[in-house]
């Protein structure tokens, strides 16, 4: 427990603090430090993030394959086993999804004990935050931080504006992330998810210090931002967004996917399978369908 | 049936590589765990208090929990009340989150206190009925004011003007003591209060009230001088970090400790700086001085000795057991000081070591006083020592010879 406590503090809690501290002493303002400091550690856990979005496309394109699957083989043991080729074969691993949040998690704890001892109001933060100082007189004398940023005290919770926010946020960012259900079931189920999980956040971000919700918001503003310009910009559906509509909030994800499922479509079958498809014209997927009743129903809402 | 030839499998694009090895899942999965782990074994940072213990003929006052302060006979040490537990209290100000600054008791034995709630305290011990068992009916009421900001400084009395000056937040407020008192009869008596002085950040220090001038010593990392009548400031020493330390009278000097690691000697008459003396780290320690000499220490466990006309370094003694936030006491020529981490030394005036000893469990914020032979601490809790079979809380300690005496009725 010692042991694990002082990896956990020596490499991901000390250096964020101090990190956090100089950034604050170089700006004046523990706000734009929670700023700037989102932005360092987006740019640092990019190549993860980037790693997962593709994944959670891939999966979702792949998920037609996988229902055939489903009806193919009804021995548990077989299907699974040609699942996990498919996923080989698709060069993709089912928990690659959440590498990124997992990442996420010891990130946010080691946030946690940041702004309590480094922007906590009393002054017993302090005590345990001079053992974590690195013993440079400029970052000792920049002590004790301005906590204060808009109409936050980056210490304290902020028990309205900063959830609603931050509830607001990841509401979007998994709307904008989530793929069109292919059944009923599924489709329950991430409206579910869709609508439970901002309101978790939501609720936990009344009982922890704003500074922490601060960099969540603005955490997820950027991953909004990315998921945006992965799908490689486009127009944006308000009706999606708002729930009225069960098409996809960034209609060009659906091009994304379908590229996607024209190469996972190819895997895990046999050559002949294959010459027989690529010979059939080509006939319109699920998706493409979609994607073209959604861009008729556009034009027709312009007229 | 499907049946894959391996050689025959498209293979997606390179930027499609996206499998994460199993042993890599595994590795972010424990990394989850240690970090929950690391989170339920962090320290909380919350608010618990340091007041000093305040000796008096009758009764040893002593925080002795977060908000609480219980007072010990000074012969047995046994427990006589216990505030706020013993007295009725309006319930929006029942719940207090922690004395910093010492109690105060007038001369007619009204005790003020302030909590980091923001509440100003007042109560009478001698209103407790002579029961052996207290019931709520029995409870005497106690007096609370509310101010706008967490009490960390604490309360000073001026009996002479009848004036109770607290510092709360950023602000040094004066409040008349009559009206706190006549609150204890009656909840809703007005209370006189006016900012006598706002500084640039908050106070964490006690005042110090010397000849009708207040010196408060501000986390904006300047001393003030200011007329304790009229408010106005006198003069202003400011230095390169917050300062936090209760300034100490040194002849014609001030002596303060600060954030920037110095402790600094002020001129008493016009505020510029005599000398200045550089530690290892901060100094949050009230300095002690005794004769030629102040002792205080610093937040990398270390003490020293300094000359207070000249500022030199007489000699420094690394402890090595945590911060040193309280202040050192002197008794019998023999230095007693404590550390955040709960341990006890005995120094010799000439910086050799002569005892040390732990409090287990506890931390040793509140500075330390030094009364009659023995000194007085406030450890942050209630101890277990090895092999008792009950907790503890340690209340004094002999200078000569390290020896704890625990107070009963506390744990």
């Amino acid at each position: 427990m010692g042991a694990i406590s002082f990896v956990f503090n020596t490499f991901l809690i000390d250096p964020l603090t101090n990190f956090f501290v100089l950034l604050t002493a170089l700006t004046g303002n523990a706000g734009i430090a929670v700023i700037l400091l989102t932005i360092v550690i987006r740019v640092v856990t990019l190549p993860l993030q980037l790693r997962q979005m593709h994944t959670t496309r891939m999966m979702a394109a792949m998920a037609p394959r996988l229902q055939e699957l489903n009806k193919k083989y009804k021995d548990p043991r077989r299907r699974s086993e040609e699942q996990m080729k498919l996923y080989r074969e698709a060069g993709v691993n089912p928990l690659g999804c959440f590498s990124s949040m997992l990442l996420q998690m010891p990130i946010l704890i080691a946030l946690y004990q940041t702004f309590r001892v480094t922007v906590g109001e009393a002054p017993e933060a302090l005590i345990s935050l001079s053992d974590r100082l690195y013993a440079w007189s400029y970052l000792r004398e920049s002590m004790p931080l301005p906590p204060d940023f808009l109409w936050l005290h980056l210490g304290r919770p902020d028990p309205l504006v900063l959830p609603i926010l931050v509830a607001a946020t990841t509401y979007v960012l998994n709307k904008m992330a989530s793929m069109p259900a292919t059944d009923d079931r599924q489709r329950a189920q991430m409206g579910m998810m869709n609508l439970l999980m901002p309101l978790i956040f939501g609720w936990i971000t009344i009982t922890l210090p704003s500074g922490l919700g601060l960099y969540y918001v603005l955490s997820n503003v950027v991953g909004i931002g990315m998921q945006y310009a992965y799908v490689g910009g486009g127009p944006f559906n308000w009706r999606a967004l708002m729930g009225m509509s069960q098409e996809p909030v960034l209609p060009r994800g659906l091009e994304v996917r379908q590229r996607h499922a024209d190469a996972a479509k190819k895997l895990g079958r046999p050559e002949e399978e294959q010459a027989e498809e690529e010979a059939k014209p080509q006939a319109a997927t699920e998706a493409t369908r979609r994607r073209r009743r959604y861009a008729g129903g556009r034009r027709r809402g312009r007229r | 049936m499907f049946h894959v030839k391996q050689g025959a499998v498209p293979t997606l694009p390179k930027g499609y590589v996206l499998s994460l090895p199993k042993g890599r899942v595994l590795a972010l999965l424990g990394l989850i765990l240690l970090s929950l782990l690391a989170l339920a074994c962090g320290g909380a940072a919350g608010s618990r208090g340091w007041a000093a213990p305040v000796p008096s003929d009758d009764a040893l006052i002593v925080s002795t929990g977060k908000g609480r302060l219980d007072a010990l006979d000074p012969q047995t040490l046994e427990g006589i009340w216990r505030f706020p537990n013993f007295w009725k209290l309006p319930s929006r100000a029942e719940r207090l989150a922690g004395i910093y600054g010492a109690p105060v008791v007038d001369s007619d034995g009204v005790v003020y206190v302030g909590d980091y709630n923001g509440y100003v305290y007042a109560f009478r011990p001698a209103d407790l009925p002579n029961v052996e068992v207290l019931t709520g009916e029995d409870r005497p009421p106690a007096a609370a004011f509310k101010l706008e900001d967490a009490i960390i400084g604490g309360v000073v009395l001026d009996e002479a003007s009848g004036t109770l000056f607290v510092a709360a937040g950023r602000n040094l407020y004066a409040i008349r003591a009559s009206d706190l008192v006549a609150r204890i009869e009656n909840e809703k008596a007005s209370v006189g209060l006016n900012v006598v002085f706002k500084t640039g950040g908050d106070i964490w220090a006690a005042p110090l009230l010397d000849d009708g001038k207040l010196f408060v010593a501000s986390l904006d990392g300047s001393l003030y001088a200011v007329d304790a009548r009229s408010g106005s400031e006198l003069w202003r020493f400011t230095a390169s970090g917050g300062l936090v330390t209760t300034p100490v009278l040194a002849g014609d000097l001030l002596l303060v400790g600060g954030l920037d690691s110095r402790l600094h000697a002020i001129d008493l008459g016009g505020g510029d700086e005599r000398w200045s003396f550089t530690a290892a780290n901060w100094v949050w320690s009230r300095p002690l001085v005794d004769g030629g000499r102040v002792y205080f220490g610093d937040f990398d466990g270390n003490l020293y000795a300094v000359d207070v006309d000249r500022g030199q370094e007489l000699w420094r003694l690394s402890l090595g057991k945590g911060p040193i936030r309280a202040a050192p006491a002197l008794v019998d020529g023999r230095l007693i000081v404590a550390t955040e981490e709960g341990w006890l030394f005995g120094v010799e005036p000439s910086g050799q070591r002569s005892w040390l000893k732990e409090v287990p469990g506890a931390s040793l914020n509140a500075d330390l006083v030094a009364s009659d032979d023995a000194v007085l601490i406030a450890p942050s809790g209630c101890s277990k020592p090895v092999g008792a079979s009950e907790k503890l809380y340690y209340a004094s300690v002999d200078p000569q010879t390290g020896e704890l005496r625990s107070a009963s009725g506390v744990c």
